[in-house]
């Protein structure tokens, strides 16, 4: 599973922020409870949501004032976050850059997650959200392509990290 | 008062500086026939999120206005947005409630805003100054005290359940909405 290990999220944080991430909002998941915790090392604010909705709308508020928004949620919050995407995101054409956690990635997971976890990636196709799945090996390379379907296309992306990819613990 | 009445007080207040988030419906229709101009975003859609949106902006752009024109539907789709601005006091919201405890949009259907007082949930959220207002010359007053204040600002202003007729659909599209809006906030730092 692991050709090079696991990628830590600090090394994440800082390939975020070299591509010019200057604004972080969510909701916490244990999976991407490092990487939060870290955010404020950067010196980039992190704005404590509280609702995936909600959160959608400040991240396309600090867009249409400037800044490159991150918006942080676990797979489930795409429930609440769905609606906002379709008519924010997708309908003015205003791109964010979602990291969501994978929560029941191959019904590994606690039974709550596991529902979620087999319609995450059929339910992102169908909101027409395009996803790259996140690992070591391919970290810089997906946020490479991402940020550049943001910049150039106006395309909001999903970078969905799973369980035991990314560091979690301090 | 009537809504139109209501948005365009506002409107005669407001600094050429500050930008301006009208809820989807009828609060976004009216808002472009009484005073349309590039640094108005139009929400067509996204229901309670008018405030979230305001919020965003006025964390990114601390030294420009951000009004918002929110419905009593609208607000209490997401009342969480009360929180979030309570907890973060961007001085530079001012969130305007305009309410005539109905989704007019859809046919005038009842809302809960009669029982709800939505001014005290605002002002026991955090919001510093909180206005609740009717006529042209107390909305004006409102504005006006809000500029000299540090936000954030709530002006309730509870309106009539009539409304002027021939509204027309916004004939921008969304991402010339976004475009022009996004213009206005343009070069002028932080």
């Amino acid at each position: 599973m692991f050709m090079n290990g696991m990628l830590t999220s600090k090394e994440f944080l800082e390939e975020l922020v070299r591509y010019g991430i200057d604004f972080f909002c969510g909701v916490p998941d244990s999976v991407i409870r490092k990487l939060i915790e870290l955010i404020p090392e950067t010196g980039i604010p992190y704005v404590n949501a509280t609702c995936e909705d909600v959160a959608v709308g400040v991240c396309v508020g600090a867009y249409l004032a400037g800044k490159k928004p991150c918006l942080l949620m676990q797979n489930s919050g795409l429930g609440n976050a769905s609606d906002a995407i379709v008519t924010l995101n997708t309908l003015y054409k205003i791109p964010l850059l979602f990291i969501i956690s994978w929560r029941g990635f191959d019904g590994r997971d606690e039974v709550q997650h596991l529902d979620w976890g087999k319609i995450t990636l059929p339910f992102l196709d169908t909101i027409g959200l395009p996803y790259m799945l996140i690992s070591k090996d391919n970290y810089k390379e997906n946020i490479n392509k991402a940020m550049s379907m943001i910049n150039n296309q106006n395309i909001s992306v999903a970078l969905v990290v799973r369980r035991g990819y990314l560091d979690e613990k301090r | 008062m009537r809504r139109d009445e209501a948005i365009k007080a506002v409107c005669k207040a407001v600094d050429i500086k500050s930008v301006l988030i009208f809820a989807n419906g009828k609060i976004s229709r009216e808002g472009y026939l009484k005073c349309d101009s590039k640094r108005n975003f139009y929400m067509l859609a996204s229901m309670g999120k008018a405030s979230s949106i305001g919020l965003g902006v006025a964390l990114s752009k601390p030294n420009r206005t951000v009004i918002v024109f929110d419905g009593d539907g609208n607000i209490l789709m997401n009342l969480d947005n009360l929180a979030m601005i309570g907890y973060f006091q961007p001085r530079n919201l001012i969130h305007i409630v305009l309410d005539n405890e109905t989704y007019a949009t859809t046919g005038w259907q009842e809302t809960l805003s009669e029982k709800i007082e939505l001014d005290k949930v605002a002002k026991s959220c955090g919001y510093n100054n909180v206005f609740n207002v009717e006529t042209e010359k107390e909305i004006i007053t409102a504005v006006e005290e809000c500029y000299r204040l540090d936000g954030p600002h709530f002006i309730l202003i509870k309106i009539d359940k009539e409304e002027i007729k021939g509204t027309k659909i916004i004939p921008y599209s969304p991402p010339e909405i976004k475009d022009r809006f996004m213009e206005s906030l343009r070069g002028d730092g932080e």
